[in-house]
């Protein structure tokens, strides 16, 4: 199965392409838009993170690599990855926020991996050739 | 991301559309702190054209529920769409920005609080 790639820098100005990349080949594939919107946020709160955190000390910016695919099986679902060449930073072992708590207790921060876990199917983290590597998988109903 | 803001008796309407996502987040929360200043008993942000939200866009309710409350202002949310919903009873706001189904449903439970 052949997917498409984005190869960006983590800056914040690089969102849009993001966005821009997910919608086009969402299109391509003519597929329902169900259940694009939380496969649109995924990718904003990943990239983000790589943008406000996943960069070494010593470097301007880190190289990110977006990747789009359907698998179609029993099941049909989109396959996103997510590479970046910055600081090790498993994303699956990240605390997740005290949602129960209550608006004085509230933290502002901390939702984005939380949502990331909370709407895709899976989640998978390897570090990879020092790059972070995360798989997403979304089955589409 | 487009909002517009009136007012409707003692409360301010925020009619919120398109997208609300960390590229819009800075200048959507600079809008909603203003309104809540400028409001004299509270706000609702009528969400009904709402199409997209992330965490910088729920970060801009958060700060806007903390700031009213410091003002001893309302600030309540009505008209999210299913996705949007979602988003915020997974995030646990649903128990930091009261929401209601629509402007009308939001007004009455303001005027009667």
């Amino acid at each position: 199965m052949s997917s498409d790639t984005l190869q960006i820098t983590s800056t914040a100005e690089n969102l849009s392409s993001v966005h821009a990349f997910l919608n086009d080949w969402w299109q391509r594939q003519a597929l329902s838009t169900d259940q694009l919107f939380p496969c649109e946020m995924a990718l904003e709160e990943l990239f983000t993170n790589i943008v406000n955190h996943g960069v070494a000390d010593h470097l301007p910016t880190s190289n990110v690599t977006i990747s789009a695919e359907l698998h179609t099986g029993n099941a049909t679902e989109v396959v996103l990855g997510i590479s970046d060449d910055g600081p090790a930073f498993d994303i699956t072992t990240a605390p997740a926020p005290n949602v129960e708590a209550s608006l004085d207790d509230r933290a502002v921060g901390g939702l984005g991996v939380h949502l990331v876990q909370s709407l895709m199917d899976e989640v998978h983290y390897q570090r990879v050739d020092n790059c972070n590597v995360v798989t997403l998988r979304k089955a589409l109903t | 991301m487009e909002m517009s803001t009136s007012q409707q008796g003692e409360f301010t309407i925020i009619e919120t559309s398109g997208r609300l996502g960390f590229d819009e987040s800075a200048r959507a929360g600079e809008i909603v702190e203003q309104a809540i200043e400028a409001a004299e008993k509270g706000v609702v942000c009528d969400c009904e054209g709402l199409e997209y939200i992330s965490s910088a866009g729920l970060r801009v309710f958060l700060i806007a529920a903390k700031s009213a409350k410091e003002q001893g202002k309302q600030f309540v949310a009505c008209g999210l769409n299913e996705n949007i919903m979602s988003v915020f009873v997974i995030s646990g706001f649903e128990r930091i920005v009261p929401l209601h189904a629509d402007r009308q449903a939001a007004l009455t439970a303001l005027a009667n609080a």
